[in-house]
């Protein structure tokens, strides 16, 4: 398969990318998947395996993350008294409200740093229906988007259903 | 006498030759409260009384880190027990422990909360289900600080959503000596994986010991986390044994230079600093592993690079030791268990 953006070099970088929830699907030489700015390739030698494994955590990374920034909050933490100032010069934060009150500056960094804006993971077993239900919606939906991706429209069916099978969510806290 | 098997190394070398363990941690936080470097001393204070209480039945040996002697901290440090953040004099700083010294809590660390794991040899999921089950535990009476869309949240941005950081402590001589491992190194950061030096920084890293782990801890599951890890180590320990494997092939007097060099120092030397130590012992381990070093254990060597560590000397020998006193007293130890033994009077003369 030739190159889609040069037409000339074999294509040997394949990517998914999902938009609006339809998988789109590019094949690229190298040179123009460098262009591009996908960074695909440490190492030929020891570390396509690797990538190739990883490629769905991969994907997940390229995904563009779009952070819808808040309004500028207070300039100190209502419950600890940590300034704006202070925590983007430590890179740490006063307490766990911190996160809310500085949401504007936080979000971004949280982004940049993780590539990512919700969690997936545990949830403790007190949290509340409605939270622990908003991180299972949360999952079953990035599952959503990596069956559609794959066109496996199978279990996509049946993942939109779990979806809806969920307790109604609340409002977002 | 017991009969002993053919050779008993064989079985440890397998297991732990090259990935020696695993280790995972949990950051977590209680609810509305500031954060150790934020909190006053009081609340400080609040925290860890709870945190103790809440990990007694499950982690019933606790010491209080403020108030112990710097070895004491460099100990727990060697031992890997608590992080480098701790080795400094942090106010109302604890720690739990379990019997067995595999499951920790620190407290007042960066955060709240540390939930540790440590098990031997290549065994992520199953540090992950101790540590997971231990946070149910301390989470029975414990109230989380938790977002349902950042997850657990944590002092830095850097561990919040699962706050977990898995790891892998590898030996990877052959990777270094063959100049494949910064490929390696610059790769992982690309996936969301990080390499680090045990003792020290980069791919220079002291005793070629390294610690792969996770960076991210945001956006994925835990599972999902440790199914990733521990596919890569297996992969790198997989290029480490074909590294090895091309070093005895096509430089095989140079590595059983290297051991053989090594095992010599190590059996003459009167004095020797941790770091030369550490790296001697490490070409040893390698020599062992190719079958190149004979007479000398894997275990061995794993015990004495643990020995030959600073606090270690120290409070084996029973008082603080100056830097010369140390290096004499580490030579000391290891001629002992690596020297020529000397000939023993009954030997019969040749005429």
């Amino acid at each position: 398969m030739l190159c889609q953006n040069c037409h000339q070099n074999e294509a040997t970088v394949h990517l998914t990318q999902i938009v609006d929830g339809k998988a789109e699907k590019y094949h690229l030489c190298e040179a123009c998947a460098a262009q591009k700015g996908i960074d695909v390739h440490a190492d030929p030698m020891d570390l396509s395996g690797m990538m190739e494994k990883l490629k769905n955590q991969l994907d997940h990374l390229k995904e563009d993350l779009v952070v819808e920034r808040a309004p500028a909050g207070p300039a100190t933490c209502p419950s600890c008294g940590m300034t704006r100032t202070e925590i983007l010069k430590k890179g740490r934060l006063g307490c766990d409200r911190c996160y809310e009150a500085f949401a504007a500056e936080m979000l971004p960094v949280v982004v940049s740093l993780q590539h990512a804006d919700q969690h997936l993971g545990k949830v403790p077993r007190r949290a509340s229906v409605r939270l622990r239900t908003s991180v299972e919606q949360a999952r079953l939906r990035r599952e959503l988007d990596q069956a559609v991706a794959a066109e496996n429209y199978e279990l996509a069916a049946r993942l939109r259903d779990q979806i809806k099978a969920l307790p109604a969510e609340g409002e977002a806290p | 006498m017991i009969p002993r098997a053919p050779d008993e190394d064989a079985a440890y070398r397998e297991a732990y030759g090259i990935v020696l363990s695993s280790r995972v941690r949990l950051a977590r936080n209680l609810r509305g409260l500031p954060f150790p470097d934020r909190a006053p001393p009081d609340v400080r204070a609040d925290v860890r009384r709870r945190v103790q209480a809440a990990a007694r039945a499950a982690l019933p040996i606790q010491e209080e880190l403020a108030d112990a002697p710097p070895l004491r901290r460099q100990m727990l440090f060697e031992d890997h027990l608590i992080s480098r953040h701790l080795l400094d004099d942090r106010p109302e700083a604890a720690l739990c422990l379990n019997e067995a010294r595999t499951q920790a809590v620190m407290i007042n660390e960066e955060d709240h909360l540390r939930i540790q794991v440590l098990r031997p040899g290549l065994a992520l999921r199953e540090a992950w289900a101790d540590a997971n089950a231990l946070d149910d535990a301390l989470e029975a009476q414990l109230d989380y600080a938790f977002s349902s869309s950042l997850g657990y949240l944590t002092s830095c941005p850097t561990n919040v959503g699962t706050g977990m950081r898995a790891s892998a402590m590898m030996h990877l001589p052959g990777l270094v000596l063959q100049n494949e491992m910064e490929p390696i190194a610059n790769g992982l950061g690309k996936i969301g994986l990080t390499v680090r030096g045990r003792w020290g920084e980069g791919t220079a890293a002291l005793g070629h010991m390294f610690q792969v782990s996770n960076q991210l801890t945001l956006g994925l599951a835990e599972e999902r986390i440790l199914a990733d890890l521990e596919e890569i180590v297996k992969e790198i320990a997989e290029h480490e044994r074909n590294a090895r494997e091309r070093l005895k092939r096509e430089r095989k007097i140079f590595v059983e230079d290297l051991a053989a060099r090594a095992r010599g120092l190590l059996a003459a030397a009167r004095l020797m600093t941790a770091q030369e130590a550490l790296e001697r012992l490490s070409e040893v381990r390698l020599g062992i592993a190719l079958g190149l070093v004979k007479g000398i254990a894997m275990r061995q060597v794993d015990r004495l690079l643990l020995e030959v560590q600073p606090a270690h000397l120290q409070t084996a020998a029973g008082r603080l030791m100056g830097g010369e006193e140390r290096d004499a007293a580490r030579a000391g130890q290891l001629r002992a268990e690596l020297g020529r033994r000397p000939p023993a009077a009954t030997e019969k003369r040749t005429t």
